[in-house]
């Protein structure tokens, strides 16, 4: 279990963490969620024992990696957001290159090599040079050089920056696979429906705190005691707006051309009655749609929606 | 550190470009600036039968700054008329002629000799006039044994004299001014591995911080020490240049100077952040050291004092007075001692503060998210 306890990092006077509680179990998948300058890639960077925390610890199975950071480096693999490869050597030769910096050699590294080609999709392209590759084919590769010393904990840290939607697919399935396999995962991004799709439990950070965290239900249950139904009509009057604020004086209503929104309370079922109070109002409903809250309505709940530049 | 040397030896095999220009560079430079003479005036020699140019002409061959080209007299009128750079005589028997467009210290010195051995000749041959071959040997004898007076010939306080070898001057000033690119722009593969992410991928396969720095270090030191003594070997053994037998002295200024490069660029890639950066600051830098240390031209003609006070800054200057004074100046190591500890000493300082600043800035790149 890696473990995080009142971590905080301060770069000068910059405290860019502050006090952070995380713990990640033995097959979970956790997402690490933030805007720009959250402080998302420092937390990894202390979980990793790449940096020191300023205060606080951080526990693999109970034991402080401060001093001895050792055992959790050998079951760790790091996906940076960075390309972090020899862009004149080929794929091959890189993952060659970092498999030997972990001790392999001879006919299991050879073996690793081949194994970690097929998991990422490279094998027919070994030979060449990395620079010559698309950004996708980097990304997989810079997944693989992680993976040849069969690392039980996976922190990758937006893996799929800047590439196209085909690469992107392959890169969660590749992931998905890897979770599937039991392998603990912690994965930031700022694609909500990645994390959404690949994480069990999710941190969100803001301004270096972790402002809230559970299953991806229990963040929605944050702001989901609103319901939006987004209504499209012909001929909406204003007799039918009416009717509607009559019938439930809590909610507001939204009008912008022949779309009528409405936010109300969770505890409503309001679809039957606004179909009656349509009907008496000889108003035409050619669509309604009952909005849940995603992971992103979360985000933007818990973080605003002013610009992070 | 071996996997280091792997990846980047590979590297090197991919972009040689580096070190093939920087090496080829300086070899066309310095063979062309310095005339890619060995160190010798070459002079056309004209000769007639009698036994007077042949003395004459012996006591040149003898003479260590010379290479001789014995050619027919006419031969030296068509080359004289023909040819604006040669330097030639003609020796007869009671007299010469010395061709040359320019009235260079060289060409002085080569008037003196011949006409110090014109008079020689002439005293000889007065002896075996008067006395026979015997009386010539005999006084010969004497002359050497009890000499009127021993010349002995000590240097002045070496900053007082000035000797100037062209070629060597060339040779050595742009082999350490190239060799300052090829080091340079090796070791900005520290700051290429941080920023690109793969430093910490290393860290965190238990690679200590020893081994990451030395990893990179000694292989951008032995690429610049190569690139240094190819060229040396090329100059020395290949075009036959005169090192006046320092050449293994020449080595290890070399190297020492080497090191120092190398201690010099850690420090530039620790005060910048990116790769761009600091190849503009060595280029910069490179040409400035280059010119304040005596790498274009030597020192001994600059009349600024501005300019040569900045002298000490420049690690060329240290390493350019070096090398001048164990060749030209036929200095051994140890009266070279000074400058020599001072690179060694400038060199472990910039490597001390260099990976210090740097080990500060991996902590900002973290903060930089």
């Amino acid at each position: 279990m890696l473990q995080a306890i009142n971590l905080s990092k301060r770069f000068k006077t910059k405290e860019v963490v502050r006090e952070i509680n995380m713990e990640l179990l033995a097959g979970e998948s956790v997402g690490l969620l933030g805007p720009n300058g959250a402080g998302k890639s420092t937390t990894i960077s202390m979980l990793s024992s790449l940096v020191q925390p300023t205060s606080g610890d951080v526990l693999w199975n109970e034991k402080s990696i401060a001093k001895n950071p050792e055992p959790l480096r050998k079951t760790l693999g790091v996906v940076p957001q960075e390309i972090a490869l020899y862009p004149e050597l080929s794929a091959r030769e890189n993952l060659a290159f970092f498999g030997r910096v972990y001790g392999l050699k001879g006919e299991l590294l050879e073996t690793r090599i081949t194994e970690v080609l097929m998991k990422i999709g490279l094998t027919d392209r070994q030979k060449d040079i990395v620079k010559t590759f698309s950004g996708g084919m980097k990304r997989r590769l810079n997944i693989g050089a992680a993976l040849l010393h069969r690392p039980s904990i996976l922190i990758m840290d937006e893996p799929t920056v800047g590439i196209d939607p085909q690469s992107r697919a392959y890169i969660l399935e590749t992931v998905k696979q890897f979770v599937e396999e039991g392998m603990t995962l912690l994965y930031t991004s700022h694609y909500m429906e990645e994390v959404e799709m690949l994480c069990d439990k999710i941190y969100i950070m803001d301004q270096g705190k972790i402002i809230a965290h559970g299953t991806k239900e229990e963040l929605k249950g944050l702001v989901s005691e609103n319901q939006t139904i987004e209504l499209k009509a012909n001929l909406l009057t204003e007799n039918f707006e009416k009717t509607l604020i009559e019938r439930f004086p809590t909610a507001t209503l939204h009008i912008e051309e022949e779309v009528l929104t409405i936010s109300m309370s969770k505890s409503e079922e309001p679809l039957a009655t606004i179909f009656a109070v349509a009907a008496a109002n000889n108003v035409v409903i050619t669509s309604a749609i009952v909005k849940v809250p995603s992971l992103e309505d979360v985000f933007l709940h818990l973080t605003g929606k002013a610009l992070r530049d | 550190m071996k996997g280091i040397w792997i990846a980047r030896f590979l590297n090197l095999k991919r972009k040689p470009i580096v070190l093939i220009m920087m090496t080829i560079m300086t070899l066309v430079m310095a063979s062309v600036v310095g005339g890619s003479s060995n160190g010798k005036m070459s002079v056309a020699v004209a000769v007639d039968d009698s036994e007077t140019t042949q003395a004459v002409l012996e006591r040149l061959k003898k003479e260590k700054g010379y290479s001789l080209l014995e050619i027919t007299e006419e031969e030296l009128q068509q080359k004289a008329k023909e040819d604006i750079r040669m330097v030639g005589i003609g020796l007869k028997e009671t007299s010469y002629t010395i061709y040359s467009a320019s009235d260079s210290d060289g060409v002085r010195n080569l008037s003196l000799i011949v006409e110090s051995a014109y008079r020689d000749n002439s005293f000889k041959q007065q002896v075996i006039q008067a006395g026979g071959d015997d009386a010539w040997a005999e006084l010969e004898v004497s002359l050497n044994d009890d000499q009127a007076f021993l010349i002995q010939t000590e240097a002045m306080d070496e900053s007082e004299v000035f000797r100037y070898d062209n070629a060597l001057q060339s040779l050595f000033g742009f082999m350490l001014f190239f060799v300052f690119y090829t080091v340079a722009i090796n070791v900005q593969f520290i700051l290429d591995d941080k920023r690109s992410g793969v430093w910490n991928r290393l860290k965190l396969a238990s690679v200590s911080r020893f081994q990451l720095y030395f990893g990179h270090l000694s292989f951008s030191y032995i690429i610049g020490l190569v690139q240094v003594l190819l060229v040396l070997f090329v100059f020395r053994y290949v075009l036959g240049t005169n090192m006046y037998d320092g050449f293994w002295k020449v080595v290890i200024i070399a190297a020492i100077y080497v090191l120092l490069v190398m201690a010099f660029s850690v420090f530039v890639i620790s005060l910048v952040k990116t790769v761009s950066q600091s190849s503009i600051i060595i280029s910069l830098v490179a040409v400035a050291f280059a010119m304040i240390g005596g790498a274009y031209w030597p020192l001994e003609i600059v009349q600024s004092e501005g300019l040569l006070a900045m002298k000490w800054i420049s690690p060329i200057y240290y390493a350019m007075e070096s090398m001048k004074r164990v060749t030209v100046y036929e200095g051994t190591l140890s009266s070279v001692g000074a400058y020599v500890s001072m690179m060694i000493v400038i060199a472990i300082v910039l490597i001390v503060v260099g990976i210090s600043l740097l080990e500060k800035r991996t902590e900002r790149y973290h903060s930089s998210e």
